[in-house]
């Protein structure tokens, strides 16, 4: 317990010390050494590899909050490493720091390196951080992947903004946790969004359309 | 004969459209109307209407049928199938290639067919944005054919859960009639000005119309219209819509000036929100809003607390204490827009997720909450 608090105390202070002054030495701050210098070399592997620190830093921070065993952290740390790595490299070419947190949060959510990929393709030039946390979401919530990563990007596509797209997975979300099937919820946000965006009467808004009696399909077009 | 024709048309845009990728969408209207049209006086009517949408991402389908029955010696049919071609999305401004074939028959009368190809160009993306196009294509009325030249431009913008579009469009046209001897042609113009609003709010869905047009050219009447509807979603996929207003003739499509009141069933193979009154999430619910660029409010509702801490990544996971405001919890603090993970302790107990939440184990053991920052 003795050792327990001071490997705690250790991380604590390694992690606040990598990020006021990235340079230090860590190894010499950490108790149980092992770990200290394993974590240690994460860390510098990271930063050398121009990747984002918070990430590991944060899971320094909620591993000691929650009483891990140095191993389980050392692993931890390894883990969020390699799913930076994954992320920077599906979220190619020139993600934001933003964008790879957001990629690699996704990736330990369950979403995979392809659906990174395909929200990247279809917004090359924009930020993806909420649409990934959207995903990620959805796919917690039981959506299929596919299926989320499907009506993510058609919603990127037809410009949704990120409150609209933050909505969509809140809304989901809570029905879910009212007995909704993730599907079902799904459909009816996706066909409230819909009546909304893109051009009226060509988006799927099936719900407004058919019958009224003053044309063929009630929207005087042409 | 005609049948079969339409039969093999509707069979090859399923075969054909089959293997694009589209979400397909279906609604049908079963309905009772009061009703008068040029060519019938007032009088009560059954009506029957039904439409089928796939939309992909490059295209869209939709076809849409109504008849209604005014009497047995009284049938109207008008059926609409349009599809379009888009260019790549996501991009500010896109091309558009769109065909409408069109059809109007009743009984004791030879019918209108017309069909129209019509290329637009869409600016703008998501909540708002604007089309200009041209068109032209053939209107044939009781066997004699004219050519028809249509220019329009739309505009539309969303706000909350409401749309609102506005239309322009302009049509020239060689209306036709047999005078005993000759069929006589002359040139017909009018131009339309429509505007149109439509609010979906949980399961009740608004819409209006109205709209003015003025003849150009000799033959067209013109004149001022509007209608409204209102649905409201008893289950999932059924409503009972209530609509009413009156209708100018349309001239390419053959469809006669229309007042009417419809009270029908809306039946849909897409959910909707319903008028059930949803029940509400027991036990902590987390929301983060947007306060400016960087900061984000955070709010905790439905617990009965005196203390109520909050941790998660944004804060490098040590406690915050949250401040009242009557029932609700507030912290504000900037956050980067994301996934982040987020846990609560009530009155200095265990650290929960937040039951509105989708929740994650953490590969360390912990529970957390998963959220979204705008």
């Amino acid at each position: 317990m003795k050792s327990f608090a001071r490997a705690g105390f250790g991380l604590i202070v390694l992690a606040c010390a990598t990020r006021v002054a990235a340079a230090q030495e860590i190894s010499a701050l950490v108790a149980d050494r092992e770990a200290s210098a394993e974590l240690a070399k994460i860390v510098a592997t990271v930063r050398q590899n121009g990747l984002p620190l918070e990430p590991i830093l944060a899971k320094v921070q909620y591993a000691v909050m929650v009483r891990s065993p140095a191993p389980r952290i050392v692993a931890a740390a390894h883990a969020v490493a390699a799913r930076l790595e994954d992320a920077r490299s599906a979220l190619a070419p020139q993600p934001t720091a933003t964008d790879i947190v957001a990629g690699e949060n996704a990736l330990w959510s369950g979403v995979s390196r392809k659906s990174l990929e395909e929200i990247r393709k279809v917004s090359p030039n924009k930020p993806v951080a909420v649409p990934l946390g959207v995903l990620a979401q959805l796919v917690v919530s039981s959506v299929p992947e596919k299926k989320a990563t499907k009506y993510v990007t058609d919603l990127i596509k037809r410009g949704a903004t990120s409150d609209q797209l933050v909505a969509l997975g809140n809304d989901v979300n809570a029905e879910v946790k009212l007995g909704t099937r993730a599907m079902d919820a799904l459909e009816v946000r996706m066909n409230r969004l819909n009546a909304v965006l893109g051009v009226p009467g060509a988006n799927g808004d099936a719900a407004s359309v058919p019958t009224s009696l003053q044309s063929g399909d009630g929207k005087k077009k042409p | 004969m005609r049948r079969a024709r339409l039969f093999s048309f509707v069979a090859c845009l399923a075969t054909f459209s089959a293997p694009l990728r589209a979400q397909w969408q279906f609604a049908a209207d079963l309905g009772a109307s009061n009703l008068q049209r040029t060519d019938i006086p007032r009088s009560n009517a059954a009506t029957f209407g039904a439409s089928v949408t796939g939309v992909g991402d490059r295209t869209w389908f939709r076809s849409s049928l109504l008849g209604v029955m005014a009497g047995a010696d009284q049938v109207t049919a008008q059926g609409l199938i349009s599809g379009s071609v888009l260019g790549p999305s996501g991009h500010f401004a896109r091309g558009e290639l769109t065909g409408f074939l069109s059809g109007f028959s009743e009984t004791g009368g030879r019918g209108t067919a017309s069909g129209e190809l019509m290329a637009r160009g869409q600016f703008g993306l998501g909540s708002r944005g604007g089309a200009i196009g041209v068109g032209t294509g053939l209107t044939s009325r009781d066997g004699v054919r004219s050519a028809l030249y249509h220019a329009a431009g739309d505009v539309w913008s969303s706000v909350g859960e409401s749309q609102f579009v506005g239309s322009v469009s302009a049509i020239r046209r060689s209306a036709t009639f047999f005078d005993g001897v000759n069929t006589v042609s002359f040139p017909q113009s009018y131009v339309d000005l429509i505007a149109s609003w439509r609010r979906d709010h949980g399961g009740i869905v608004l819409g209006a119309s109205g709209g003015v047009r003025g003849g150009l050219q000799s033959g067209t009447r013109g004149g001022a219209w509007g209608s409204a509807e209102a649905a409201a979603w008893v289950t999932a996929r059924s409503a009972i819509v209530v609509s009413g207003g009156r209708s100018l003739e349309d001239p390419v499509r053959g469809i006669p000036r229309t007042t009417f009141f419809s009270l029908a069933l809306r039946v849909t193979g897409q959910r909707h929100l319903t008028l059930s009154r949803r029940p509400t999430i027991a036990g902590a619910r987390v929301s983060i809003v947007r306060v400016d660029d960087a900061r984000r409010r955070i709010e905790v509702r439905g617990v009965a607390a005196s203390r109520i801490e909050v941790m998660g990544d944004f804060t490098d996971w040590a406690p915050v204490a949250l401040d009242a405001l009557g029932d609700v919890w507030r912290l504000e603090r900037e956050i980067s827009p994301g996934l982040h993970r987020i846990a609560i302790r009530l009155d200095g107990g265990e650290w929960i997720a937040p039951a509105n939440l989708p929740r994650a184990t953490d590969d360390l053991g912990g529970v957390v909450g998963l959220v979204t920052v705008p």
